[in-house]
Order: C-alpha cells, then sequence, then structure tokens
C-alpha cells in the first residue's frame, strides 16, 4: 500500500515503464524507437530525452488530474487518448514520408521546407521536375530549395506531432495502470 | 557594470550595422562606377573584423595526429551582399572581402611565412583593375566581356593559391587537405582523377548551372569550384567543365552518388 502520493506516482510510473518495455522494448519508449527504426523526426539532435522527459510530463498530467476520476471518465480518457495517439502517429508517418529526406553520402535525414525559393520554383517543372529533384542539384542542401522560415516550420510540426504521439502513448498507458490498479485496490476492500 | 558592457556592446554593434547598411546604400546608388578602391577595402575589412555571417571563413589548420594541414579558401554569401546577380559590382567587392578574410587568417595561422603575400596583392591589384574597368567601360556587353575575363583572373590567383599552401604544407612534411565549409561531413570524398593529369576541371552544381545557363541569373559570376585535390567532396549531381593544353577539353553532367573515382578524361 503506497504511504504518500509520490510513492504511488513512482509505483504507477514503474508498472508503465514495465508495460511499455513489454510493449515497445524501450524503457521511456522513444529512445530505443528512435534508434532502431531511424523514424525520429530529424530536428533537433536530444530528440530523445525531450520526449522521454514529454511522457513523464505527460503521466504526471495523468496521475495528478485524473486520479479521482470515476471509472466511466478514465474509460473515456483512454479512449481519447488512443484516439490521439493513432492520429499522431499516422499524421506523424506522413509528415515523415512526405516532408524528408536522406542526404546519401551520410544516410542522415533532414527536414524539407514547403515554400520553395524563387530561383528553384523558376525552373520547377519546365527545367526540373520538382523541387525534390532540385535537390541533388544543390548538394542536399535544403535551405537552397526551400525558405529558412519553411524549413524552421516542417522541423517543428514534425517534433510536434512526434511528441504529441509519444505523449499519448504515455498517457494512454498510465491511464490504463491507473484504472487496473483502482480495480485491483477495490477488489481488496 | 555588466548592463554598462552590454550596451556599449550594443551601441557598437548598431554603428556597425548602421555603417554597413550606408555603405551598401552608397554601392548600391553609384552603381555608374564611382565607388573608389579605398572605400570598398575599408569597408571589406570592416566586415572581416565585425566577423559578418556574410563571409564563408577560410581555414588554415594543422592536425599534427594525420599530419595535415586542412584549408579552405573561404568565400562570401553574395547572395547577402544585396546587390543585383547582375551587378559589376558585386565582383570586386566579394574577392575584396575574400582577400581581406584570408589575409587575417595568414597574418595569425602563417605570420612567419611570406609565400601568401604576393598571391594576396595580385588578387588586391585585380579589384583595382576591376574597378577601373567598371568606371572607364560604358558599353554594357563590353564590360561583361571584361569581367569574365577579371573573373578568370581571380580564379587562376585563387588556383595560384591553392598550388602554394599546397607546395609549402609538402615541404614542411604534411598532406594538404582542402576541406568543405562545413559541408564535408555531409558529402562523399571522391577520388578525382584528371587524364591526362594537366587539365583543369571546374564542376557546378546542377541546379546552379540551370539557373546561370538557361535562366541567364548569375551574369558574368558562375560560383565556379575548381577540382584542385585529389579527393574532393562532393554530392549529387554537376554539370563540369573540363579543359587541357591545346584546346581538348570536355563537359557534361556527372552524378556523385558513392565514393567512386570520377575520371575527367578530353571527348576527342
Amino acid at each position: 500500500m503506497p504511504q504518500n502520493g509520490l510513492q504511488e506516482f513512482r509505483e504507477i510510473l514503474s508498472d508503465v515503464k514495465s508495460l511499455t518495455t513489454w510493449a515497445i522494448g524501450g524503457v521511456v519508449a522513444a529512445p530505443l524507437v528512435d534508434l532502431v527504426l531511424h523514424t525520429g523526426p530529424p530536428w533537433p539532435k536530444g530528440v530523445a530525452v525531450i520526449t522521454s522527459m514529454v511522457e513523464l510530463i505527460s503521466l504526471m498530467f495523468v496521475f495528478h488530474f485524473w486520479t479521482g476520476k470515476n471509472q466511466k471518465a478514465i474509460s473515456f480518457r483512454l479512449t481519447l487518448s488512443f484516439m490521439i495517439l493513432l492520429i499522431g502517429f499516422f499524421g506523424y508517418l506522413f509528415l515523415f514520408a512526405s516532408y524528408t529526406f536522406v542526404n546519401p553520402a551520410t544516410s542522415a535525414r533532414y527536414a524539407k521546407g514547403f515554400v520553395v525559393k524563387p530561383e528553384v520554383a523558376a525552373m520547377v517543372p519546365d527545367l526540373i521536375p520538382t523541387p525534390e529533384a532540385a535537390l541533388a542539384g544543390l548538394e542536399y542542401r535544403e535551405e537552397e530549395v526551400w525558405t529558412g522560415g519553411s524549413i524552421v516550420a516542417v522541423r517543428i510540426v514534425l517534433l510536434a506531432v512526434w511528441l504529441l504521439t509519444f505523449g499519448s502513448i504515455a498517457a494512454f498507458i498510465g491511464t490504463f495502470v491507473l484504472a487496473q490498479r483502482r480495480r485491483r485496490r477495490r477488489a481488496r476492500a | 557594470m555588466k548592463a554598462n558592457l552590454s550596451t556599449k556592446k550594443l551601441f557598437g554593434v548598431t554603428a556597425l550595422l548602421l555603417t554597413v547598411f550606408t555603405w551598401l546604400a552608397t554601392v548600391k546608388a553609384q552603381t555608374k562606377g564611382e565607388v573608389s578602391f579605398q572605400e570598398v577595402k575599408v569597408m571589406a575589412q570592416e566586415f572581416v573584423n565585425s566577423d559578418s555571417a556574410l563571409i564563408k571563413a577560410p581555414i588554415f589548420r594543422y592536425t599534427e595526429q594525420n599530419k595535415q594541414i586542412e584549408y579552405y579558401l573561404g568565400g562570401v554569401k553574395v547572395q547577402a551582399l544585396e546587390l543585383q546577380s547582375g551587378d559589376p559590382f558585386l565582383l570586386p567587392i566579394e574577392k575584396q572581402i575574400q582577400k581581406e578574410s584570408l589575409e587575417k587568417l595568414f597574418s595569425q595561422a602563417l605570420s612567419k611565412e611570406t609565400f601568401w603575400q604576393p598571391i594576396l596583392a595580385e588578387l588586391e591589384q585585380l579589384v583595382r583593375l576591376t574597378l577601373s574597368d567598371i568606371e572607364n567601360l560604358h558599353d554594357r556587353k563590353e564590360l561583361e566581356r571584361q569581367l569574365d575575363g577579371r573573373s578568370t583572373d581571380f580564379d587562376n590567383a585563387m588556383g595560384k593559391l591553392d598550388a602554394a599552401i599546397r607546395s609549402f604544407a609538402k615541404a614542411k612534411g604534411y598532406t594538404p587537405r582542402k576541406v568543405g565549409r562545413g559541408l564535408a561531413s555531409d558529402t562523399f570524398s571522391v577520388p578525382i582523377v584528371k587524364n591526362p593529369g594537366n587539365g583543369r576541371v571546374q564542376v557546378l552544381p546542377w541546379v546552379k548551372y540551370v539557373l546561370c545557363n538557361r535562366l541567364q541569373k548569375c551574369g558574368a559570376n558562375w560560383p565556379w569550384r575548381e577540382l584542385v585535390s585529389t579527393e574532393e567532396s562532393m554530392v549529387g549531381e554537376y554539370y563540369y567543365e573540363a579543359s587541357w593544353p591545346g584546346g581538348r577539353r570536355s563537359e557534361g553532367k556527372i552524378d556523385i552518388r558513392s565514393n567512386a573515382t570520377i575520371t575527367f578524361t578530353p571527348r576527342d
């Protein structure tokens, strides 16, 4: 039986960690997924750490705000987390496939932009078929093809959707653990 | 005290920026050949002393671990100069800034050596001559032709500097290695072979070539890069022009997707 709130949160965190490890083979999920599947956002460099922090914060929110909720409210939140997780996951895959590219020399992945620079736009499609084709002819320097602002926007959106996905994974598992612990406690009583 | 220093610094930076913008405005207004060499030189020095972001900083460093001298001759982000791409002043301003940044670097890194001094003096003399051309030639076509020639002269002078650095490195027992401006880590290191070996090869990223050739956006200043090392940092598609003494030449498109050796041979 937990002695105080912090101890209970630690126990929940421990349950979430073991469940997450079982589910996707990571400790707080993101670092291994990022490394093994190479699907993490191309920016910034410390995305694994940021993701872990977002997951932890997400769990804290779940624990702080949803502990006192009834079973029906918990079930609704569990469904909501799952819906956000699905939307985030497929949204991220779409953005990842459409707005990132790989430099063939290093296999490093970079974000594209969505506003083509005027000098490149003047060549598409008559002289160069697509802005993506222009990348190879500009030494894979994305800032020569797209405007800096649009590249930064894509980077931030990719990161935001990635964090939303992993935040909702943590919320989903956290809510599930919360519901199960409550059920167990009720059964003991 | 800290606040005072920051305020001073802020004033200093503001004053410098104001000077730079005033100068750019002056240069823009004086596109009829009224810009003196002294004006260009002083402002180029101010750009260099302020470590302006429009300078591609040159590199010269010894790496004792593998006995190499890594170097890069630098350049200028000409788009940031706020001059039209066909503006005749672009060439002398760009080259004077490059010369000043090289001089600053060599004065520190090669203070006991003198081999670089006559070459930088030659670069500066070419800037003087180019400004004089702009002032004296009033026919646009004739000026363009003259600037084309000057551009080649500048390239030749930079080629001399490159060769001098390589000779210096070899004489000191180091292997010279030309590095890119931070691009090297994202490129293939491609062995370059010229057959015969006395040819001159220059490349241009393919899109830049289309921009300069088909859309005529570069005026006289095509951003050629001469391949002078036995290994060059490259990736993607390039247009190349190779020439040999006697007039033999070849040109075309190359696509670099691996570290495979690229051999340049004359067509005939």
